[in-house]
């Protein structure tokens, strides 16, 4: 084959570009010609493609772009709450929202997408036809209603299939009609089990799980939440359709130090007082481990139901209430809002807000109100029970030792110069000669103060905040109110306020800050940090994080602390608080009953701070009765929160199957209780115990009590209470406390 | 004395370097298309922008060896070829029946290519071939015909698993005979025969319909082509892509900028001249279309002064081939044809297609080293 003709015979033919013949040379030309001008060509339909559609299709590439990130996010799961054991207190489950895209389905030319999509949906789910019709027609021009909420995972991808088969039917029978611009969001629904069980340490989520509000939702969102996933689409080379996924990543899950089976005991018996006996202003309680600082239950009277936190109880917050404290409200917010003018009453707040507004306002204060978490983030004057605390310090000080001994005639008299105050003892008649243990079983204001006296302001205070008073315990809960304007400092510390310090007056404390110092008191000295939460799962239940118990300080030595043991021990055997007692254990413990801001009110704030085993104490219970529902005087009992401090140690150490040190009672077995129910444990707080009519019991004490109150025996004090029957009221206290600014919470 | 005697040989370099200049171009908007899907697929933004970039380096290399070396050797290894890469594709077709899937890539070693390709340039050089030896004997039914069949084949078999590459391989014979053959009438009609149905086959395909004599999911391709928006599912690439054009206005959003490279995974593929649009503008695009006409240009200067009748055939081929991949390529961009997976020369990402027209142009330079000048 020859395919190189000889150079020389072609040279001048080729010379004179005569390699190709005359055709050749004109078809090449024409094919070039041909080419260039397909070229030219396109170039005139990609200029008539801008010119005519540049507006439209740039508006179209805008618009899918916000749908490709609006429209496919996954959802990250927020993480499990759990209590101690594994319960699970909160938890998220999966649901669907059926999304309809109105712009698609009007998309399609002749609407030959809606008949089939609206048959598709009445069809299948059942939904009304004509109300999808108005919806589509209403909302034409939107591109993401959603119709439906919380499907399950049947429902949902039922409906795929049955889309996926009737579009196919659709082209295969030669129609143009389609299913479209439907399509399926994942969302999480946050659900909590136990309802209103333990409200205040849980909290609860937004809708979409980013946020939490109150609890360990608000504490600890940053561990809870997760990262959202995405999901798009693409053509792959076959041109289908493929979709790529970016899992999202899941929030980690909280074990918290709850044992749920001492925050129903506690629940159940705050409701039984507060529904069932005399009930209060509001009453809570708090159970802890001395040896580490965990908090294993806590509550107050103040419940919601987390599943559904914003609902109000009628009967309390009717429309005229929440009126009243939307005005309220509002009269704050104009004075936020406009710093320089001058403030407006709440009649004027009519003029400056709408009715809406106001009632806003209200139900903003209510939840606030509800959701408040008494324990910590309420103060209020703590009364005797601080006694330990001011004696703790008087003995590290060596100021008194366990033996030094103070005469009581029932009152201490002082003066500021201006004023003079007669300060009294519960026991107007005085509780004579007695040492320091006597002093702390009768509750004996006159020892406290001479201990306080001996001691001095400058150490008393140094104590008060070893102790942890005016200082944040740092637990892991939101809103803990700061109280460090609420004791006095040092310099500020009068003789007339250290003597009514001295046990528990004119200070405020919380409930969390007394709890903890109590814990320190009796397991020796050590301070723990208190603290809800134990642990840190991620979503596959791998720990992460343990929380172990953290010692801040040390606030007393050994000997105090035996010696305030079993000082405390002695106030439940023979003292205030012998109804505390529990057959077959050794319980301590130290009333308290503080007379409440404005002291002219004579309302009082009754409370109950016990442990057990005395030996080694593995609980501790405080009780709080704010204001019980009587009259003066009357309310001024500590067995209310004896009782039900009692109710709730005794269940809580059989829960926590501490052994008993002799026979215990067999009417206080759970087992036997139970044994009626066969559910095992109780979710109803309304449980169907027998309640001990504690206030008749009340009564007959006091009775007996100022009987024996004549006689010169000084016979063993077994409650702490105010003599009714006194012409002077109360303690006859200073009417303050450092700052009488209610400290918000931030709630 | 000496002097005299050498003889000053043309080169052409404005065709070279306009060749290395559209395959840096094509790199560069390569990366912008494909930056996304590689950052999103592979966690790593370069990473089609570096395999091309190889390739890229490979062909240059071998586009200026090939260029060195006498092309006449193609004549004695024309048959060769041809009957080797005929051979891989009988290999392709028969693993991709046995994987019971269209198979279009082979795999030896680690490296995958697309046999389709080879098949290309074997026609190119074994059409030369014959044309050459026949002369004008070419004007005989009989040699026309059988020199036909040596491309008809070849487009037959490939064209069930690679209609695309099937049809370039169908115009290259149609150009190559058209110019070898001094009749006018057969191709005439058979152009006619083609326009016919371009205007026609939308028309006939909804006759067909109503007819019920195909299904529509049968004619969905061509009815898609006419109404994009209303097959919105199966033209969805089309559509994003006319979006892209669409928007992009006479100066575009800037290089980088496109939005549409984000819903068009594989955008650096053959859509990637709807990017160009969307980046550059109306500007860009005729400035591309420019560039390529003037190799075009410069391929058919070749031709018309090649030393010899097989040089210039091969240039033929070799424009043709070239010619028929960019405005099929940009036809389909703009849906003035309906849709078929052919790459867009020197700028779409695909390692075998930028080899083989390197090792192309690397002919078409070699034919033009051998133009003599007059001096």
């Amino acid at each position: 084959m020859r395919t190189s003709q000889s150079t020389d015979d072609n040279n001048k033919k080729r010379k004179m570009g005569k390699i190709l013949s005359t055709y050749m040379q004109t078809k090449l030309a024409i094919t070039f010609g041909v080419i260039m001008l397909a070229l030219i060509a396109l170039i005139v339909v990609i200029y008539q493609l801008v010119r005519n559609n540049s507006e439209e299709y740039n508006k179209i590439v805008l618009s899918q772009r916000q749908a490709s990130y609006s429209s496919r996010t996954i959802p990250f799961r927020r993480g499990d709450i759990m209590d101690r054991n594994g319960t699970v207190l909160a938890t998220s489950q999966k649901v669907y929202n059926l999304i309809i895209d109105p712009r698609v389905i009007h998309s399609g030319d002749g609407d030959r997408y809606v008949e089939p999509t609206v048959k598709a949906l009445s069809e299948y789910f059942g939904y009304d036809e004509s109300e999808i019709r108005a919806l589509l027609s209403e909302k034409a021009d939107k591109s993401y209603v959603k119709y439906a909420k919380d499907l399950s995972y049947d429902e949902k991808s039922g409906f795929e299939e049955y889309m996926k088969q009737q579009n196919s039917a659709y082209l295969k029978s030669g129609v143009k009609s389609r299913i479209r611009g439907i399509w399926f969001e994942d969302e999480y629904k946050r659900t909590y089990p136990y309802g209103s069980l333990a409200c205040n340490v849980i909290g609860f989520a937004n809708a979409d799980g980013s946020n939490g509000t109150g609890g360990v939702e608000q504490y600890y969102n940053d561990t809870l939440v997760g990262v959202n996933g995405r999901e798009y689409g693409y053509m792959d080379s076959d041109t289908k359709l493929q979709s790529v996924l970016k899992q999202p990543t899941d929030g980690e899950t909280i074990v918290t130090t709850i044992n749920t089976n001492i925050q129903l005991a506690l629940e159940k018996y705050l409701n039984e007082w507060q529904t069932q006996d005399v009930g209060s202003k509001v009453a809570a309680a708090i159970v802890m481990d001395p040896n580490t600082g965990e908090v294993l239950a806590m509550g107050s009277t103040n419940q919601y139901d987390l599943n559904n936190p914003r609902a109000l109880d009628e009967s309390e917050y009717t429309d005229s209430r929440l009126m009243e404290l939307g005005r309220k409200e509002a009269v704050g917010v104009y004075k936020r809002e406009h710093p320089d003018d001058p403030p407006i009453t709440e009649e004027e707040v009519g003029k400056y807000y709408s009715q809406d507004e106001i009632l806003s306002y209200g139900k903003q204060v209510a939840w606030n109100q509800i959701w408040r978490n008494v324990v910590v983030s309420d103060t209020y004057e703590p009364g005797s029970t601080a006694k330990s605390i001011t004696l703790a310090g008087a003995l590290e000080e060596r100021a008194i030792t366990p033996n030094t001994e103070f005469n009581c005639e029932g009152y201490i008299e002082l003066s500021d110069g201006v004023h003079t105050w007669r300060i009294r003892c519960h026991n107007h008649d005085g509780d004579g000669i007695i040492d320091a243990q006597t002093g702390l079983m009768r509750s004996c204001n006159v020892y406290l103060m001479n201990t306080a006296f001996a001691l001095g302001g400058e150490k008393f205070v140094k104590y008060q905040h070893l102790f942890g008073f005016g200082e944040k315990t740092g637990i892991d809960l939101p809103a803990e109110a700061d109280t460090s304007k609420l004791v006095y400092a040092p310099e500020k510390l009068g003789r007339t306020t250290l003597a009514t310090n001295s046990f528990g007056q004119n200070y405020n404390v919380t409930m969390i800050q007394m709890a903890a110092a109590y814990c320190s008191i009796i397991n020796g000295g050590s301070y723990y940090k208190p603290h809800v939460v134990k642990q840190i799962l991620n979503s596959n239940g791998t720990v992460v994080e343990n929380i172990k118990p953290e010692v801040t300080r040390i606030t007393c030595s050994k000997s105090t602390s035996d010696f305030l043991r079993e000082a405390l021990y002695q106030t439940v055997e023979a003292g205030t608080g012998t109804k505390a007692k529990i057959q077959g254990y050794r319980v301590g413990g130290k009333t308290g009953t503080a007379e409440k801001i404005p002291r002219s009110a004579k309302n009082y704030l009754v409370s109950f701070v016990g442990f057990a085993p005395v030996e080694d104490p593995q609980l501790l219970v405080y009780v709080i009765v704010d204001t019980p529902n009587l009259e003066g005087e009357a309310q001024a009992t500590a067995s209310f929160a004896i009782n039900i401090e009692r109710k709730i140690m005794n269940d809580a150490l059989q829960f926590m199957n501490i052994a008993p040190s002799s026979e215990t009672d067999p009417a206080n077995d759970l087992n036997a209780k139970f044994a009626k129910n066969q559910e095992g444990i109780s979710n109803d707080p309304m449980g169907e115990q027998t309640t001990t009519a504690s206030g008749e019991t009340e009564e007959g004490d006091t009775e007996s009590q100022s009987a024996e109150e004549v006689t010169e025996t000084k016979p063993p004090v077994t409650d702490e209470y105010i003599d009714p029957a006194d012409e002077e009221d109360g303690f006859e206290l200073p009417d303050e406390v450092p700052d009488e600014e209610e400290v918000s919470d931030n709630n | 004395m000496a002097k005299k005697k050498k003889i000053k040989h043309f080169f052409d370099y404005s065709l070279l370097f306009t060749v290395i200049f559209i395959t840096g171009f094509g790199l560069i908007v390569m990366y912008s298309a494909s930056g996304y899907s590689a950052q999103t697929t592979m966690s790593d933004a370069m990473y089609f922008l570096k395999r091309q970039a190889i390739f890229a380096a490979a062909g240059i290399v071998v586009m200026l060896v090939v260029s060195r070396f006498d092309y006449h050797l193609c004549a004695r290894f024309g048959l060769i070829f041809y009957l080797f890469s005929f051979g891989l594709q009988i290999v392709t077709a028969a693993l991709g029946i046995a994987s019971h899937g269209s198979a279009r890539w082979l795999r030896v070693g680690g490296v995958s290519f697309q046999p389709s390709e080879f098949m290309k340039v074997a026609v190119i050089i074994q059409l030369s071939i014959l044309i050459t030896h026949n002369g004008y004997k070419m004007n005989e039914w009989k040699k026309m015909l059988t020199t036909a069949a040596w491309g008809v084949f070849p487009a037959i078999l490939i064209a069930k698993t690679n209609l695309s590459t099937a049809m370039i391989i169908m115009g290259i014979t149609f150009f190559m005979l058209w110019i070898s053959c001094k009749r006018v009438a057969p191709f005439a009609a058979a152009g006619g025969l083609i326009s016919v149905i371009y205007v026609f086959a939308y028309p006939f395909a909804k006759l067909l319909q109503k007819l019920n004599i195909l299904q529509e999911y049968q004619l969905v391709r061509i009815f898609a082509w006419k109404d994009p928006s209303s097959y919105a599912d199966e033209t969805f690439q089309t559509l994003q892509g006319l979006y892209a054009i669409g928007s992009g206005g006479i100066f575009g959003k800037g290089l980088g900028e496109s939005v549409q490279k984000f819903l068009m995974p594989e955008a650096q593929n053959d859509m990637i001249f709807t990017i160009i649009c969307e980046e550059l503008g109306l500007f860009g695009a005729v400035s591309i279309i420019l560039v390529y006409a003037f190799i075009i240009y410069r391929l058919y200067d070749n031709t018309r002064n090649a030393r010899d009748l097989f040089g210039s055939m091969l240039t033929i081929g070799i424009m043709c081939h070239v010619a028929l991949q960019i405005i099929l390529n940009i036809a389909v961009a703009t849906n003035t044809i309906p849709n078929t997976g052919v790459t867009l020369p020197f700028i779409s990402y695909g390692g075998t297609s930028l080899f083989i027209l390197m090792a192309e142009m690397g002919l078409a330079l070699s034919v033009s080293r051998q133009i003599r000048l007059e001096t």
